[in-house]
């Protein structure tokens, strides 16, 4: 399932799209591979993912997945899009903070279930995504109320949020802002590994260049 | 399919009271207008099973007395097509013609007073009407050829004109009903083929009719017996039962006509129309407050989920089907609905049983389970209800699955 850009604008950039960026041009997001998108704030990262999640639609030319025109998605499709092939990590993040960090996990499964995927490959048991948690140094919150959380906590929720399903594609928009390096590096080894396993491919948004991830594909914007 | 989670997620967000009170505001609207109609359903059938004992369906017409009239000029009596044409109304049950003495009546009594005696002596004017539009059935009100004794009927308002007018400025004594009904008096009548003597007797007062009645047997013998034959049998007055909630067309069409009727006896007619009126202005006002309180639990479900707004966004964001957060909404919804049908329709018969009980003291009689168009009525209003509101949260959700093509 690729990603193809085809002559998009997003509208509040039009009058600011330069040479050499995606905007404005054919580019190609091949599944399996991985892709940083690095640019200073206000070019336009978050549009970027808002119109990967079909969030956004404020845009002109035209976005395809796997050659089909997303103009012509209907509401079910696009469910399903965020179901089951692009899982995301919004920059707020878009948790629940009056459920528990449990809960929020949870509801993926509830949504897989809505989508009658009871047997999905990457709908994880509870000993898994304790151990995800654990991993991201969560488990000891994950009864507390998300609302409750810091904000760095929040990201670590939020990644395993995504991670807690099938996808294609995992799109993180500025996932490590609040993390160390020590916890960013086992966040992306393990968004990497799963990413690997389902034969996925990444987008990440950093806000710096001099933050260029290893083995991630450059994308300006 | 389990939603434990997405219900606590709009559970959580929303206010109780705001929903407590948009459930009792959209009760109310519908209480109103299903009391109105069960009462109105009821009072209906009260008025039909009770039509016979309500006197005043009952109404004397005759015409408007005018100068031409005077002169005779003008007729003012009916015709056989004005009677006919009468006799066609659909609000109008039945009809009697007044028959009226075609000869010379005299009363005429000694009354002691005192010492002396002091003799009355009166014309009379008669008439007769069909003995089913009396309100009266005295036992001996009947009269057969070769009966010396006719027994009469006066209207009530003749014993109290006589007892608080005429005895008092006379000195005469005043009497009671039962003492009039004692008294046996002379009636002699004379015509263009004779002459005769009877005796006449009060049995009964009328209400409803202010004449003096005699029997019409005997109206249709002295008629062809005794009277003037060169007159024409055409009635002054006409008495008709008419249909109780149809009276207001009615007297239209007597004012119309240029009829006149006893407005007095109408009174009473007026209370059930009255009573109409104020049910009638209950459901309008019902439909109202229903408008008022259905639109402000429109806009309250509308408000629940803008309040709402981020956790659906969050939801579709993350792959939630639009179409089970709708289920969801529509579900509570039902929920919600089909409480206030049953509570309403409860309420209902709850209140028509105590009207029913109190109206019984006083003979009425209604059926005592709800009239199957208010329930069936109920549900269909709720039932379009439901659907207008989940089309509603159908649409507000729809547009937010989509990208947000306004950024």
């Amino acid at each position: 399932m690729d990603i193809e850009f085809n002559g998009i604008i997003p509208n509040p950039l039009a009058e600011f799209v330069t040479e050499n960026s995606i905007w404005n041009s054919t580019f190609t997001f091949t599944q399996g591979n991985k892709y940083q998108i690095v640019a200073p704030s206000g070019k336009g990262k978050s549009t970027l993912v808002g119109i990967i999640a079909g969030t956004r639609g404020d845009f002109n030319g035209n976005l395809l997945f796997e050659g089909q025109n997303t103009r012509q998605f209907n509401p079910m499709r696009w469910s399903h899009w965020r179901a089951n092939e692009c899982s995301v990590v919004f920059q707020d993040l878009q948790l629940f903070p009056k459920l528990t960090v449990l809960q929020n996990l949870s509801l993926m499964n509830e949504i897989q279930q809505a989508h009658d995927n009871n047997t999905s490959p990457n709908n994880q048991t509870k000993e898994r995504l304790f151990d995800w948690a654990k991993q991201l140094g969560i488990e000891s919150k994950i009864d507390v109320l998300v609302g409750n959380l810091s904000f760095g906590q929040m990201q670590r929720v939020a990644i395993l949020r995504a991670l807690n399903r099938p996808f294609k594609w995992i799109v993180l928009d500025e996932p490590f802002s609040h993390l160390d390096a020590e916890n960013s590096k086992i966040a992306l080894d393990l968004i990497k590994s799963i990413s690997a396993s389902q034969n996925a491919g990444i987008i990440v948004t950093a806000l710096d260049s001099r933050f260029s991830i290893e083995g991630f594909t450059p994308v300006n914007i | 399919m389990s939603q434990k989670i997405i219900s606590r997620i709009f559970i959580k967000t929303q206010k109780p009271s705001q929903l407590i009170g948009a459930i009792i505001g959209c009760f109310l609207g519908f209480f109103l207008i299903f009391i109105a109609a069960q009462l109105f359903a009821d009072f209906k059938t009260m008025v039909n099973s009770q039509e016979q004992s309500i006197g005043s369906q009952f109404l004397v017409v005759n015409k408007q007395v005018s100068v031409l009239n005077s002169f005779k000029l003008g007729k003012s009596t009916f015709s056989k097509n004005e009677v006919d044409q009468l006799k066609s109304l659909p609000s109008i049950k039945r009809i009697s013609e007044f028959t009226a003495n075609q000869f010379e009546a005299v009363a005429s009594m000694s009354i002691p007073n005192g010492e002396s005696s002091s003799a009355f002596r009166t014309e009379l004017f008669m008439e007769s009407v069909g003995d089913d539009f009396l309100d009266v059935k005295p036992d001996d009100w009947n009269w057969q050829e070769g009966n010396e004794m006719i027994p009469m009927i006066l209207p009530t308002d003749f014993i109290n004109l006589y007892n608080f007018n005429f005895a008092p400025g006379r000195g005469l004594p005043q009497m009671s009903k039962s003492t009039i009904q004692l008294a046996v008096f002379d009636i002699d009548i004379r015509g263009a083929q004779g002459a005769a003597h009877f005796t006449g007797k009060i049995v009964g007062f009328s209400n409803r009719i202010s004449s003096v009645l005699v029997p019409k047997s005997f109206m249709i013998f002295a008629n062809s017996h005794y009277g003037n034959n060169q007159i024409k049998p055409e009635s002054y007055r006409i008495i008709v039962e008419a249909k109780q909630q149809e009276l207001p067309k009615i007297q239209q069409y007597f004012k119309d006509e240029g009829y006149e009727t006893n407005e007095e006896l109408l009174k009473n007619g007026k209370f059930g129309s009255l009573l109409q009126a104020i049910l009638g202005i209950l459901a309008v006002l019902g439909i109202i407050v229903m408008f008022v309180s259905v639109s402000s639990f429109v806009l309250y479900v509308q408000l629940a989920i803008s309040r709402s707004k981020y956790e659906i966004e969050t939801l579709l964001r993350q792959g939630y089907p639009h179409k089970k957060i709708v289920h969801w909404y529509s579900k509570q919804l039902a929920l919600i609905f089909a409480i206030i049908a049953i509570v309403n329709l409860t309420l209902v018969w709850g209140i028509k049983s105590i009207t029913n009980s109190y109206l019984g003291d006083f003979g009425f009689e209604a059926p005592a389970q709800l009239n199957i168009f208010i329930i069936v009525g109920s549900f269909l209003m709720i039932g379009i209800l439901w659907i207008i509101q989940t089309l509603s949260v159908r649409g507000q959700i729809y547009s937010l699955a989509l990208p947000n093509s306004k950024g």
